[in-house]
């Protein structure tokens, strides 16, 4: 295992404010991890993204992608390593067409003519939206606009995939589908990707290899879905939600039922459910 | 304030080479004082119909009521602004709305404008604030200093300051964390029976549907194809998956433990499951 993201004693002040919005966090990420950070609004997930490409420059503390240090003087060296998706699709859309969309990072970069055709619908077809290609981004759906975000992304072929709440604004289907995508794309690249999601959504949380439990700037857990989740109390004092599954085994101890103290999934509970039923 | 759709059609750009048509055939009534939710999948018609609610847009076919007010095709927008003081619209991210220099300022601005003084729009803002839990330590603040929650709070109060009859809420809690969604439902909740307040919720959760919903309308290809309590529409589930829609976790979970062959009679929130379940595993049921 290989670290990728680095940070170390990282502090982050945003100017006029009294507090900071990270304190002394320290964090280790290895190559071809998938991580959710998880936190109520106003935790600090975001902050903690936006210093991974030099969007804002800790106040304390160190940060390497890479083995590279996150500096002034790296920053474009870090920025083509790591990629970023945002909440707002909108926000981020400059080229009249899909295909210009994904082009526009790669032109900024100077990449060849050629390259760049291939890249862009390579990059395209990695997340189905090639038939797009020649349409304008305001016309399609938050899920689409989403999917072509990733393919901007992609199409730089960056190291780390940050994902910034990304699926809050799309409907139950484009959030499941979107999900899906980083499913596939994370099978295919394998350890060539790291995708790092900052997520409300327990659904996505639950995808990943392991969850962060970010409040008020701390680092308060670190550990598999399973672990994090299994702490009921602790995710709702942090403002988090608590999977179904968990929802229920509360609710029926506080009924008088010895349920298992350990984290059932959905699938889990159910078979647990009839299993205990059946045999009464 | 009671709202009824009859035959409601509504047409982009009509009578030009780019009509395109919003809305076709609806049929609807929302009931006087009752939470009401409106589901379908995005671009099913229910935020085109939601304009209409507000006089926002003008139906191109049929005719609306929403209280006294008829509109028709021929009504003209100015016709609607005594009956647009009756009613509240929370769009999505309200908080893109905010402008003032301060809190109070900013929610100040709906009754100013709908004709109340100086000293009433202020007295008003604060009731406003202080429903939406907004300190009065913040009054004085600039919007654009506050959290997102808090933002989102703000824009809310906005439209509650015009002590609207009818509260139109449009995916009121989307980009929140669980904890802020939370506390927005709960004072949905509250509000809409204290004031006896006629609730519309536009919402992708089924979740606060089978939770507050007294009547579900539920819209596909621009028109209504269901209407009913939250217990009948969640009935069918074919028919929502069909549709693209979600059915509440709790009847997720139950309909994949009686695939096990563990049958319980219909719920829809957790309470009820874990009462049926507690039941059937012997425990002591009804514990609230």
């Amino acid at each position: 295992m290989t670290p990728i993201i680095e940070l170390s004693h990282v502090t982050y002040s945003y100017p006029n404010s009294d507090t900071p919005a990270l304190k002394d966090l320290s964090l280790t990420i290895n190559q071809g991890e998938w991580v959710a950070i998880i936190g109520h609004n106003g935790s600090g997930k975001s902050t903690l993204a936006k210093l991974l490409n030099y969007l804002l420059a800790p106040t304390a503390g160190d940060i390497t992608i890479a083995g590279t240090s996150v500096t002034e003087e790296n920053m474009w060296a870090i920025r083509d390593m790591v990629g970023m998706v945002f909440q707002n699709p909108d926000n981020q859309f400059v080229g009249a067409t899909v295909a210009d969309d994904v082009a526009f990072g790669l032109e900024n970069r100077g990449i060849a003519r050629d390259e760049m055709i291939t890249r862009v619908q390579a990059a395209l077809t990695e997340v189905q939206m090639a038939a797009f290609a020649d349409r304008e981004p305001a016309r399609l759906s938050g899920g689409q606009k989403q999917r072509v975000a990733i393919a901007s992304v992609l199409a730089i072929q960056p190291k780390i995939l940050i994902l910034d709440e990304a699926t809050a604004m799309l409907d139950p289907k484009g959030r499941r589908e979107m999900i899906a995508l980083v499913h596939e794309l994370k099978t295919r690249m394998g350890d060539e990707l790291t995708v790092l999601s900052i997520t409300h959504d327990i659904e996505e949380a639950a995808s990943a290899d392991r969850v962060v439990v970010i409040n008020d700037g701390d680092l308060i857990e670190t550990g598999a879905p399973a672990q994090v989740f299994a702490n009921a109390d602790k995710l709702r004092e942090f403002g988090l939600a608590v999977p179904f599954a968990e929802q229920l085994k509360e609710k029926l101890r506080e009924r008088g039922i010895d349920v298992p103290a350990s984290y059932l999934t959905t699938e889990g509970m159910v078979d647990w459910l009839w299993q205990s039923i059946s045999t009464k | 304030m009671a709202i009824n759709f009859n035959q409601v059609g509504f047409t982009y750009q009509l009578n030009t080479p780019f009509a395109t048509q919003g809305l076709h055939d609806v049929n609807f009534t929302m009931p006087e004082g009752k939470f009401t939710a409106v589901i379908g999948h995005t671009g099913s018609g229910k935020s085109t119909m939601v304009q209409h609610l507000d006089g926002l847009v003008i139906p191109t076919a049929g005719e609306i009521t929403i209280a006294e007010q008829r509109i028709v095709p021929t009504t003209k927008p100015k016709e609607l602004n005594k009956m647009r003081a009756h009613v509240g619209l929370v769009f999505q991210f309200p908080e893109a709305q905010l402008f003032e220099q301060t809190v109070l300022k900013d929610v100040m601005f709906g009754p100013k404008n709908f004709g109340k003084t100086a000293t009433e729009a202020e007295a008003a803002a604060k009731r406003a604030l202080r429903t939406v839990g907004m300190a009065e330590k913040y009054d004085e603040r600039s919007p654009f200093e506050l959290s997102g929650g808090q933002m989102r709070r703000v824009a809310i109060a906005g439209v509650l300051a015009m002590e609207p009859d009818l509260l139109i809420l449009d995916e009121p809690t989307a980009g929140l964390d669980p904890a802020g969604q939370e506390e927005l439902m709960t004072l949905f909740a509250r509000l809409q029976k204290e004031r006896h307040l006629t609730v519309v919720l536009i919402t992708h959760q089924m979740e606060y549907v089978a939770q507050y919903a007294d009547h579900v309308v539920v819209f596909e290809g621009g028109t209504v194809v269901k209407e009913g309590t939250p217990a009948k529409i969640f009935d069918d589930v074919a028919w929502l998956q069909e549709k693209q829609l979600d059915v509440p976790i709790a009847k997720q979970f139950a309909d994949k433990l009686a695939t096990k062959g563990v049958t319980l009679d219909a719920v829809l929130d957790i309470d009820a499951l874990a009462d049926q379940l507690a039941e059937q595993l012997g425990g002591s049921a009804h514990v609230h």
